[in-house]
């Protein structure tokens, strides 16, 4: 059975929201699945091959690494984007999937979509949140192709107005922008959100399609299975009294 | 007019005083509140002591504030200090004001000493009253409302005046970063090594590895826990060492530490303890105070700084450990201190709500903290507790915690003692959110055998 190769991108820095949960939820797929699988952990300072992976992960930052990312990755645009185009899997959560648009705050970016991120404008005023200057809330959003419905949360200090490419419906939470209704970008398979953290852990069922996409996509079988992940999920659910589609 | 505000802010605290008899509700803030709308310049225009000293970081200021607190007072120091741990604008401004006189208008003490909200600190001051300031330590807190670290860092720095002598944990690398990035006077303390560091980091979940000066990757010779530890880069001089006070051969099951080779006694059994003791002997010592007169205050006065949450029931001795979500590396220093502790262990963990000021529950920050320091054997069994006890399970199950150990309670209040004392082993240690320290201790302390 083909090995599937892992990519944990700037694994030391784009690790700011217990990422490395997303990491070992695709993990336990694997091991679930019995399918082979190498993990790589790559930084600023490696020399990075795209073109050798099948799955790529990418997590949360602060601002003064995602400028050195930015910078960095850069230098891969060719290689990143083709191997995007041809079939690699790659993840984006938080702040992250920024880098995938035009620019940030008018520096250039990979240009994989053609949205702007811009410091947040529209300034949320709260006075036990006094850090005004992000847009923090909790989410659940919908997903088009997913029975059920998505859970997570924003904490970002960019925004933009994209409307192509999208990923969630946003029913709860400040998506994209303050004033959207949508967030996070899907083409070819890369999945770009502003949900932050385990996302894949919280949203098993996501976690099932991405993984069910990926392993189908080279002839690997998948079953989706039972797993605790899931009695969390609807117990979250349950909790915060949350509809399935 | 600031005469009138001073003497409002007195009658407001005593009004409110007798309503908490009534509401049991702490209103701390309100006097505060009602003299900065009457003046919101009230706190600049009072005349400050010789010594006015912030505490300020992510976590440990509590605890390092009391020692503070209590050094300085057995020593003679008049202190007025923040001791329920109000650390918000309004609560201070209440402290403050009703500690002046309001016809000369000074503070009436020898140290104004006060825990301050690294995130809001600068709203309490804005001139040039701060004499020290002590950073313990900026590490992911409360990231929904503080953002992440390198805010919190900025948003101190932009609050510092040239004045302030800083008093720096320098074990934390951002931390450090104050000593490049700004011209204000500096103490650095840290902790040489201890006998549980980790020689690589544990795990990748580290803030500020990279030099702040030249983006190269900080090289470490220890790491006590999280980015904390021993640090330095091999391109410039930015690094922990050299120290001006040093933390030395800790013992956390006699509990006490040598700080430049004066051993005093720690007050818990925890790690960040010695940080706080260290801290607090390096900010004493700075101002005056003889290490014989600090020794004396820490060797011979001495309790448990949580025995008030420590009882027994029959055999088994129980120790409430009230654990703030949101701050991974704080939270498992907890877990450092349960396997410090001897014997077969039970541990209890849980959270109805992750914050006390708001209604967001973001569980991003369990995945920052490795759980998977419980699997080990005198661990007897884990039981999850509370609003959140299957995102709980699910962490330690991703952290390598064997199925048989973990227990999901759905109703602890009912359920949670009969599990416990007649299905589990060993001293129990129960690590909560404050919101459920009273209840669970109810079920606990309550039962019949």
């Amino acid at each position: 059975m083909k090995k599937i190769n892992i990519l944990h991108l700037y694994y030391d820095l784009a690790n700011l929201s217990g990422d490395s949960g997303n990491i070992k939820a695709i993990t336990r797929i694997l091991d679930e699945q019995k399918v082979p699988y190498n993990l790589d952990k790559l930084s600023l300072d490696d020399d990075i091959k795209f073109s050798k992976y099948d799955l790529v992960y990418l997590g949360h930052m602060n601002y003064e690494v995602q400028e050195l990312i930015r910078k960095d990755l850069l230098k891969y645009k060719k290689d990143l984007l083709d191997a995007i185009e041809n079939g690699l899997y790659f993840i984006s959560t938080g702040n992250s999937y920024e880098l995938f648009g035009k620019s940030i705050n008018g520096k250039k970016a990979l240009n994989l979509f053609g949205f702007e991120s811009k410091k947040v404008t529209n300034i949320v005023s709260d006075e036990e949140l006094q850090n005004l200057e992000r847009l923090v809330s909790e989410a659940i959003c919908y997903m088009k192709d997913l029975d059920y419905p998505i859970i997570g949360f924003y904490n970002h200090g960019n925004e933009h107005t994209n409307k192509d490419n999208i990923l969630f419906n946003v029913k709860k939470g400040f998506a994209s922008a303050s004033l959207m209704t949508t967030e996070g970008v899907h083409k070819y398979h890369f999945y770009g959100t502003y949900l932050l953290g385990p996302l894949l852990v919280r949203n098993p069922y996501l976690l099932d399609k991405i993984m069910k996409d990926l392993l189908t996509d080279r002839n690997i079988p998948f079953k989706a299975k039972d797993s605790l992940d899931k009695i969390a999920y609807k117990e979250y659910l349950r909790n915060f009294k949350i509809d399935i589609k | 007019m600031t005469t009138l505000v001073i003497i409002l802010n007195k009658i407001v605290t005593f009004l409110i005083n007798i309503l908490k008899i009534i509401l049991h509700k702490d209103g701390s803030v309100w006097p505060g509140y009602i003299a900065s709308k009457c003046d919101p310049d009230i706190l600049n225009k009072l005349v400050y002591p010789k010594f006015v000293i912030g505490v300020t970081g992510s976590s440990g200021k509590g605890s390092t504030t009391k020692l503070i607190a209590k050094i300085l007072t057995k020593n003679g120091y008049k202190v007025v200090w923040n001791k329920n741990g109000s650390n918000i604008t309004n609560a201070l401004t209440t402290l403050i004001l009703n500690h002046t006189n309001p016809f000369t208008k000074k503070v009436k003490c020898d140290v104004l000493l006060l825990e301050l909200d690294e995130s809001s600190f600068y709203k309490v001051f804005n001139k040039n009253q701060m004499t020290h300031l002590i950073v313990t330590n900026l590490t992911r807190d409360q990231v929904a409302r503080n953002g992440e670290p390198i805010l919190v860092y900025n948003r101190v720095k932009d609050s510092l005046s040239d004045n302030i002598h800083l008093i720096l944990n320098a074990d934390d690398p951002l931390v450090l970063r104050y000593t490049i990035d700004t011209n204000n006077t500096y103490t650095k303390y840290g902790i040489q090594r201890y006998e549980t560091d980790y020689t690589k980091p544990y795990n990748d979940t580290l803030d500020s590895t990279y030099c702040p000066r030249c983006n190269k990757k900080l090289k470490y010779h220890f790491y006590h826990y999280g980015n904390i530890g021993s640090f330095y880069c091999k391109e410039c001089e930015f690094g922990t060492n050299p120290l001006d006070y040093k933390g030395k051969d800790i013992n956390l099951t006699n509990r006490f530490m040598t700080i430049n080779d004066h051993i005093v006694k720690l007050d818990h059994g925890a790690f960040f303890t010695a940080y706080a003791t260290l801290a607090a002997y390096t900010t004493c010592n700075l101002i005056g105070i003889s290490d014989e007169d600090i020794m004396k205050v820490l060797n011979n006065d001495y309790k448990d700084s949580n025995s008030e949450n420590m009882f027994r029931v029959g055999r088994r001795k129980i120790e409430m450990i009230d654990s703030k979500p949101e701050n991974a590396l704080s939270y498992e220093q907890t877990i450092d201190y349960i396997n410090e502790q001897k014997g077969t262990k039970t541990v209890v963990i849980g959270f109805d709500n992750v914050s006390r000021r708001y209604a967001l529950n973001d569980l991003s920050w369990m995945y920052d903290i490795d759980f998977n320091k419980l699997n080990k054997k005198d661990i007897d069994k884990i039981y999850c507790i509370g609003r959140f006890r299957y995102d709980i399970a699910v962490c330690l199950k991703y952290n390598n915690i064997p199925d048989n150990k973990v227990v999901i309670v759905d109703d602890y209040k009912r359920v949670l003692p009969n599990k416990v004392y007649n299905h589990s082993k060993g001293n129990i240690y129960v690590v909560v959110f404050l919101d459920m320290m009273a209840p669970v201790k109810k079920a606990l302390s309550e039962v019949r055998r």
